[in-house]
């Protein structure tokens, strides 16, 4: 991709991109809509992005910017076919904005053999650019769950309605847990054993902060590390389609609850606004922060990328 | 298993996710965000708290608040609370107030090289752990009520009475909602209260 390899000075030292993964435990939400617009806003700033559509059973993300999804995919990469995985970034209409497509693979994520699954995670910090943003699919497979993880932040899109919250709840406890399977055996049986063990009202399961306060009292020694371990994930939370004023405090009360409730720190990023121009951007096969850049909403994803880039700087 | 919850409350700082340094705004500001996110209607609960977590929670809010909001409370919080829990001076560096009579005496002329090395222990044996406990107002009866540990047990703790200690896993639990309820670092106490530093 001729835009991106230009837009790198001659004098610049070879550095591994920041790579940010878009997911969330509900499918709907915006996470392609989110990927896209937060890669072009980057773009738009001038930086070289790379958006990767890891949703591969049903990826949409070249759709969300104007895309037909045509050509070389991840398919191509992981079967050999193609050796540089730079080799399938496609343009996109923004410059320095590149798209690696997932779309028309037969490959569900969920079922990457774990070598493909490694050769990924491998590849990705080699890709030419200042930024990757990985497009995941809904779910708490392993896989799902690896992307997310390994990613240097992680953005989690929920909506204000019952059933995202829930997910969302779902897919951050699977988060920890998966943060924490390199720990000790005895750690992880005892971690799924109070994880899973239901309260007195037999209602409610116990929280990731009571296991570790278990640790505290059973394993001082280890808990520490644990509790580092779980704070070296850098999360975002995203309201998307935020319909009332009282939406907005949502990121704030989930922040709060989160951190009550899983021992750790989850940022609460911005919100978008329930919007019908974003249907109108898609059905124009047009991505919606070029199609509307006035918008409240491009105006908000355009925060949201700076803010995120700050803490990068930083 | 039986897991016993850790009823203890989150320093109030935590709780209401502020800097130590957070201004009255601030603070009325985020006592308003956690009655928001913990009220009975709100979706940022769903699915994650019972009804008893939310009692509790509701009731440390107001108890967070309570202390927040009152200078004088807040500054008797925060001489034991920063320095017991969010850096490594120990406490007995913060200030008059907080330092346990007998090691004013310690620090008086004639200490001795050995009673520098048994700092640590004394400063978290039992006998210091009352006198915390007494100058902060606070009885055996109300930590009970609000840990659920017997008395007996509590009794037993500043007594160093170790032949009326629970198991050792429970002891070690018990010290830290102890040493919550009285504003020192969990973590500090379990590593140097004398009877467990003698087992290990």
């Amino acid at each position: 991709m001729p835009e991106i390899k230009q837009a790198q000075s001659p004098q610049s030292i070879p550095r591994q991109p920041h790579v940010w993964a878009v997911g969330g435990g509900k499918g709907g939400v915006g996470k392609s809509f989110i990927s896209a617009n937060l890669g072009l806003a980057l773009g738009k700033q001038g930086k070289r992005v790379v958006l990767v559509d890891l949703d591969l059973g049903s990826a949409n993300l070249h759709t969300c910017l104007g895309m037909s999804g045509s050509g070389k995919t991840l398919s191509d990469f992981l079967t050999g076919e193609i050796s540089d995985i730079n080799d399938l970034i496609h343009k996109t209409e923004i410059d320095h904005v590149g798209m690696i497509s997932g779309a028309a693979d037969n490959l569900q994520i969920a079922n990457l053999k774990y070598f493909q699954k490694a050769k990924l995670l491998r590849n990705l910090k080699s890709i030419d650019a200042d930024y990757v943003i990985l497009d995941l699919g809904a779910g708490t497979s392993f896989n799902t769950l690896d992307f997310f993880v390994e990613a240097d932040r992680g953005l989690i899109s929920v909506m204000p309605d019952p059933t995202s919250i829930e997910n969302t709840y779902r897919f951050l406890k699977c988060v920890f847990m998966r943060k924490l399977h390199s720990a000790p055996p005895e750690t992880k049986i005892l971690m799924n054993r109070v994880l899973t063990q239901r309260q007195q009202d037999g209602k409610k399961t116990h929280s990731l902060a009571t296991f570790l306060s278990v640790m505290d009292g059973l394993h001082p020694e280890y808990a520490p590390e644990l509790r580092d371990n779980l704070s070296s994930l850098q999360l975002h939370l995203i309201v998307n389609q935020v319909l009332e004023p009282r939406d907005t405090e949502l990121g704030h009360a989930m922040q709060m609850t989160c951190n009550r409730y899983f021992a750790a720190n989850v940022d609460y990023l911005g919100y978008l606004h329930h919007d019908k121009l974003v249907l109108q951007s898609l059905r124009q096969r047009s991505p919606f922060i070029t199609a509307y850049p006035q918008s409240r909403n491009a105006v908000h994803i355009e925060h949201m990328a700076s803010s995120l880039m700050t803490l990068d700087d930083h | 298993m039986n897991i016993k919850k850790d009823d203890s409350p989150p320093d109030y700082y935590t709780l209401f996710q502020i800097p130590p340094e957070a201004s009255k705004i601030d603070i009325i500001n985020a006592y308003r965000h956690a009655k928001l996110a913990y009220q009975q209607d709100s979706l940022a609960i769903y699915s994650l708290f019972s009804e008893q977590d939310l009692d509790q929670i509701h009731a440390q809010i107001e108890e967070a608040y309570s202390v927040l909001s009152d200078p004088i409370k807040r500054r008797d919080y925060d001489a034991l609370h920063l320095q017991a829990g969010t850096n490594s001076t120990p406490f007995h560096e913060a200030g008059e107030n907080v330092i346990p009579l007998h090691r004013q005496h310690a620090d008086s002329p004639g200490n001795n090289e050995s009673e520098v090395k048994s700092e640590e222990g004394d400063i978290y044996s039992g006998e210091a752990l009352r006198e915390i406990r007494e100058t902060k107002k606070i009885t055996l009866e109300y930590i009970a009520q609000r840990t659920k540990i017997s008395k007996r047990y509590l009794q037993a703790i500043e007594d160093e009475e170790s032949e009326n200690f629970p198991e050792t896993v429970y002891l070690r639990g018990y010290l830290r909602q102890y040493a919550s309820q009285i504003g020192l670092d969990p973590d500090k106490l379990v590593r140097h209260y004398p009877p467990l530093s003698d087992q290990e």
